[in-house]
């Protein structure tokens, strides 16, 4: 009986979905352009990746291609010298300190800024924090070496001050913060918008409240702001940290420079380099495989904790 | 009988020796009638459309030819002061209407041509019958890449057939024939050979200015002593400029500079001072900080002189001695664009690639080159790993052409006549060039010395570059000069320069790698790990020279290119080298 | 009325002295790191005015001493400025066009909570954020699909970013509750009606908000247009100035005079390069400003 009961269950459960499916047949239609990019240009190409695994021999094209043997050969290529240790490590220091520095910078900013009433300063103020996100990185970086170069501004203020010049656009030592000072000078303010816009949800009976009680500024902004943009801060956190891997290339690439490619060399730069400018496809997609591997077990598992922990998940 | 027997035998024996098999190429000419044809060129050749026996034109109706066959498709990696599209310029006319050869020219830009390159060729599927070349020195490299991968066509039979003036040149000069055979036996392409006796074969000259030295009274230095002196002194001097500022330089440098012959970056030029010296060319950076040292590759960045040339510059940095952006690698900032584009000398001593380079033409004449300073273990200057083939691959032929006969024809013509290389080198008649009552080309020069350029261009280069595609598969030979066309003007004083600071005594003393090539996994594994190992060395010279500890950095520095894989590229090397013994 | 609220509004707020210190503090604060973030800005524009020689020693501080236009006679006489200017602007439009067409929609549908199978979708949509196939099978598809150096191999692979379709869908769920939805079905309205009659006339934020990002996306792209496009005048503003540097870089072999100019030249280039490639975007966004911040607010604080 019961089995019977489940059977018919079940094709109930089929013919409700399919019915389900049939009825939203307008819906699929709004997708069908996303659907067909996706199809076209992100899975399709996916193909390509198999080229980690084979000896790419471009006449006969990438599936005609011979595997490569052995099999992870070009994995054991990239392991087998000192520069994979270099570029990981690179790779996630540089990402786990852009994600320390960075993250935190326009909740503060936003925090501050909602604490301005009169409204056109707080646009002025925010209009302009926004302004250097419309910079590409090829200008963001031409700006850097003019300013900071060993002739440029800043040198000669701190010249004038006494102290001797600093190399900021070569040694080593400066990479990292000029990277992510560039990184938040780019992003604080575009960031900060949606922490603004989190903040001005929050009504007002709140502070009243709060106000009533004497709570003063810095008092309501520690326990009414922050605990309820927390949402807003863990959901941007969660994918943050999906990108911890995959930094892109333009930016380290365009401020590379001899003397500092032990810290600015990274995945992605190698890749680029060896892969398009060595035409090393293989060993280079090995590489990059790699890198979004790592990068998505990251993000899976960021996301789990935080499904667990806060019931907040991209996925 | 006898007698005329062994006669023909001894006959034989010497004409073998003209024909000593290199590497396993016998290098004789073959009979241009017995080249097996591709079917294509052999349909051409039979309608009549084609004529391969050497003489012009090699198409001879050429709009019916392009009515069968269509263009034949060249891609040109473009350079960027080129304003006139490639069909238009004057030399590629002339060669048009001289050999009826039409190509569909493909220009591509110059930035990120490595990597387009990479994605044509990747494409695999329709590919231009030629690739006219490949950016300065990278020919060799990239073919050999693709080597097995049915990509380009082995052209040394087309050579033999259609190119006796090659054969002539290859079996004149060993060291083209080894530089242009790869490793499987096979030539591609066409070689770019410009002699200049021996121009690119060491870097620029290095100056130092005579005027302010015989301010201070001092003599032209001898020994790096007395050149670190004569330093010392231009830095304590008042005003040796005359403009009322303290704002003398001493000398400047880059460090880490990129540029094909390795002028700028003064440093390498010491080593020789200091223990062995090293080797740095922008055009080669696969074989950089290598020489040979008694038949053995050697990594010469490792010798513990070098260390000690880091010391030396640690001394100039911290007496004050050294221009403050050396360490800027970015082109806008270095002293080329600052203190030589000035009117007063600003500079004590530096290096540059031509001393054209300094713009003001009095400020020029304060400068003199340096002699050979000597060191402590040795004397200053350097050899690059170069050639004056620079490319050996040009004209790469591709397995998509179906008439490889015809672009050998078209070399042939490019190379048989040396007036003709000239001018597709340097500049057409006209414009760059005068043909004078002698009959040798020659260059119109104001009483300065500088070049009359012709509207509308307003330089040497403009002008070069605007009337032929300047790369490609020309020849110039040493003996061309003063019976064909005078040595090109600006490098008079460059050649000369080089010779004061010892250019003939380096290249007797110091054994270079030869530009040959590699195999294709050989190449691979280079491609993968040269960066790495010149990367650490750039960063530990800028580290040593800011603090000065090479005693106790030493060591960490050996391990770190030991595992950055140095042993692999000099065994790489070695081997590359003991195969063409 | 409005005085009455106001006093209302305001009589809570008994100003402490921390208050007022904070106050004051913050204000300051803010004011210098607007003018702190506006400046390097500011410097270039400066620069690209200014004599270079005064410029390389440093002494440019906030106004140009010695005017110096020749930096932007040499960017505007170069031929292939405006040909890079026009096929930007084509490119731009094209691209906002395309991805709003295909994004929006997609959004919307995507922010049913009754769409079957929506989870998995978005699954696939978030994957390709972290893998794809690399620059090679890009370029093997671009080709196969014939659109090799064409404007559709810049438009077509960004016609829709991921991130933007997220944001997007965020938009949709909390400005569309459930209850017009629901009341809109009594009425008999088809997904295609209220999609067209009522989401679409209520996102006007939204749309703007997208068309800001997609197209400052395609007007800094450089790196996409090297690689998929060949013929030199089918190339946009960033690989046109990129272009402009390098040839006035020296070349062997110029004449005194010449490199005597280009010298001087080249620093203030990268200047105008600068302003010419970002002022346009600069100056327009504060316009849009409006939409922008509520389109955004709106967006993403449901996530």
């Amino acid at each position: 009986m019961q089995k019977i009961l489940k059977q018919s269950n079940q094709s109930k459960n089929i013919k409700f979905r399919i019915y389900q499916v049939v009825k939203s047949y307008q819906l699929y239609i709004l997708l069908i352009p996303a659907l067909i990019w996706l199809a076209l240009f992100c899975y399709y190409p996916m193909y390509g990746l198999v080229i980690a695994f084979k000896d790419f021999k471009i006449r006969r094209g990438i599936l005609n291609s011979p595997w490569a043997n052995p099999i992870f050969k070009f994995f054991e290529q990239f392991f087998s010298t000192s520069i994979a240790k270099t570029v990981i490590v690179n790779t996630l220091l540089l990402s786990a300190y852009q994600l320390l520095f960075t993250f935190w910078v326009p909740i503060v900013f936003a925090l501050l800024l909602n604490q301005i009433k009169r409204p056109m300063l707080k646009k002025t103020i925010q209009t302009v924090s926004y302004a250097p996100y419309f910079l590409s990185n090829v200008v963001l970086v031409s700006v850097i070496s003019v300013l900071f170069s060993a002739n440029g501004i800043i040198n000669n203020i701190i010249v004038e001050n006494g102290g001797t010049v600093k190399l900021f656009t070569s040694q080593a030592q400066y990479f990292r913060p000029m990277y992510i000072g560039s990184t938040i000078y780019q992003t604080m303010g575009f960031n900060a918008i949606i922490y603004i816009a989190a903040l001005t949800n929050i009504s007002p009976e709140y502070y009243e409240a709060a106000m009533i009680d004497g709570a003063s500024k810095l008092k309501r902004i520690l326990y009414i702001d922050i605990p309820l943009i927390m949402p807003t801060v863990i959901l941007m956190f969660i994918l943050s940290l999906g990108n911890i891997m995959t930094i892109g290339y333009e930016k380290a690439y365009l401020m590379q420079s001899p003397a500092n490619t032990t810290v600015s060399e990274i995945i992605s730069t190698h890749v680029y380099k060896v892969g398009l400018q060595s035409a090393q496809y293989s060993y280079a997609t090995a590489v990059g495989l790699f890198n979004s591997v790592v990068n998505f077990i990251i993000l899976f598992l960021a996301n789990l904790l935080s499904k667990k922990t806060a019931d907040i998940s991209i996925f | 009988m006898r007698k005329n027997l062994s006669l023909l035998l001894s006959i034989a024996l010497l004409l073998s020796l003209f024909v000593m098999p290199v590497n396993g190429i016998t290098f004789a000419k073959m009979d241009r009638n017995e080249y097996p044809l591709s079917p294509k060129t052999k349909e051409a050749v039979e309608a009549g459309l084609v004529n391969l026996d050497g003489t012009m034109p090699i198409i001879t109706d050429p709009d019916a030819f392009e009515a069968k066959y269509g263009k034949l498709t060249s891609l040109i990696v473009n350079t960027p002061e080129r304003v006139l599209p490639i069909e238009e310029l004057v030399m590629v006319k002339r060669w048009e209407e001289e050999t009826g050869v039409r190509f569909d020219w493909q220009p591509i830009p110059l930035d990120g041509s490595t990597e387009k390159i990479s994605l044509i060729l990747a494409g695999g599927e329709e590919l231009p019958d030629i690739f006219w070349n490949f950016g300065d020195g990278r020919s060799d490299a990239t073919v050999i890449t693709y080597l097995d991968q049915d990509v380009f066509l082995p052209t040394e039979d087309l050579i033999k057939a259609f190119c006796p003036t090659l054969v002539d040149i290859f079996n004149d000069n060993e060291k083209y024939l080894l530089e242009a055979t790869a490793p499987n036996g096979h030539m591609y392409g066409f070689p770019y050979i410009e002699e200049m006796y021996g121009l690119v074969l060491t870097p620029g000259p290095f100056l130092i200015n005579k005027a302010w030295l015989d301010k201070l009274g001092l003599e032209v230095p001898t020994t790096v002593d007395e050149f670190t002196n004569a330093l010392k002194a231009f830095r304590d001097a008042e005003d040796l400029n005359g403009n009322g500022i303290d704002d003398e330089i001493p000398m400047a440098t880059i460090f880490g500079s990129e540029d094909t012959f390795g002028s700028y970056d003064a440093f390498y030029r010491f080593t020789g001072a200091f223990g062995e010296a090293d080797s740095y060319c922008g055009g080669n950076r696969f074989a950089d900080h290598m020489r040979l040292i008694d038949g053995k590759v050697t990594y010469t960045a490792l010798d513990r002189g070098f260390g000690d040339t880091a010391m030396y510059f640690h001394e100039l940095y911290k007496e004050g001695l050294l221009n403050k952006d050396a360490f800027d690698v970015d082109a806008g900032t270095n002293y080329l664009n600052r203190e030589l584009a000035q009117d007063i000398a600003l500079v004590g001593a530096f290096g540059v690639w031509t001393d054209m380079e300094i713009i003001n033409n009095d400020v020029r004449r304060e400068y003199i080159p340096v002699p050979k300073l000597k060191g402590e273990k040795g004397t200053f200057g350097f050899v690059l790993n170069y050639s004056e083939m620079q490319d050996a691959c040009n004209t790469a032929i591709t397995t998509d052409c179906e008439f490889p006969e015809i672009i050998a024809a078209f070399v042939e013509y490019l190379i048989s006549d040396p007036a003709l290389s000239v001018q597709s080198n340097w500049g057409a008649v006209g414009y760059n060039y005068y043909l004078a009552d002698d009959g040798v080309l020659r260059f119109d020069l104001d009483e300065k010395g500088d070049i009359i350029p012709v509207e509308p261009y307003t330089s040497f280069g403009t002008m070069r570059v605007n009337t032929t595609t300047c790369r490609g598969s020309m020849i110039v030979l040493n003996e061309y000069y003063d019976t064909v066309a005078e040595y090109t003007y600006d490098a008079k004083t460059l050649l000369e320069g080089q010779h004061v600071n010892g250019k003939k005594e380096d290249l007797e003393t110091y054994d270079t790698l030869p530009k040959i090539m590699l195999t294709t996994s050989e190449q691979s594994a280079v491609a993968r790990i040269y960066d790495a190992l010149a990367n650490t060395v750039d960063r530990y010279v800028v580290h040593w020279v800011l603090n000065g500890d090479v005693e106790e950095t030493w060591d960490t520095y050996i391990s770190e290119m030991q595992s950055a894989g140095v042993e692999q590229i000099v065994s790489i090397y070695q081997d590359a080298i003991d195969r063409i013994k | 009325m409005k005085k009455r609220n106001f006093l209302l509004k305001h009589s809570y707020e008994r100003r402490t002295t921390s208050d007022m210190v904070f106050d004051a503090i913050n204000h300051i604060f803010l004011i210098i790191v607007c003018l702190l973030i506006f400046y390097p800005l500011y410097y270039v524009l400066i620069a690209s005015l200014t004599d270079p020689t005064v410029v390389n020693t440093g002494k440019l501080l906030f106004y140009p001493e010695n005017l110096y236009l020749e930096g932007y006679k040499r960017a505007l006489e170069y031929p292939s400025l405006t040909n890079g200017y026009v096929n930007t602007i084509q490119y731009t439009l094209m691209s906002v066009v395309v991805s709003l067409f295909t994004t929006i929609p997609a959004a919307y549908a995507l922010s049913r909570k009754d769409l079957p199978g929506r989870k998995t979708i978005m699954f696939l949509f978030t994957f390709t954020m972290f893998f794809s196939g690399g620059i090679i099978p890009m370029f093997l598809t671009i080709k196969s699909l014939n659109i090799y150096n064409t404007s559709w191999a810049l438009v077509l692979p960004a016609a829709v970013s991921v991130y933007n379709l997220i944001v997007c869908r965020s938009f949709f769920e909390s400005a569309l509750p459930i209850e017009i939805l629901e009341a809109s079905k009594i009425d008999g309205c088809s997904d295609f009606a209220f999609f067209f009659r009522i989401a679409l006339p209520l996102s006007s934020t939204i749309i703007a908000v997208m068309a800001l990002f997609y197209a400052t996306s395609m007007w800094n792209t450089f790196f996409n247009a090297l690689m998929f496009l060949q013929d030199d005048n089918k190339m946009p503003l960033q690989v046109v100035l990129r272009n402009l540097v390098l040839s006035n870089q020296l070349s062997a072999g110029s004449s005194g005079a010449e490199i005597a100019e280009r010298r001087k030249i080249i620093d203030q280039l990268k200047y105008v390069i600068i302003t010419v490639a970002a002022l346009p975007l600069i100056a327009i966004y504060p316009f849009l400003q409006r939409f922008f911040v509520a389109g955004v607010t709106i967006g993403a604080v449901k996530g």
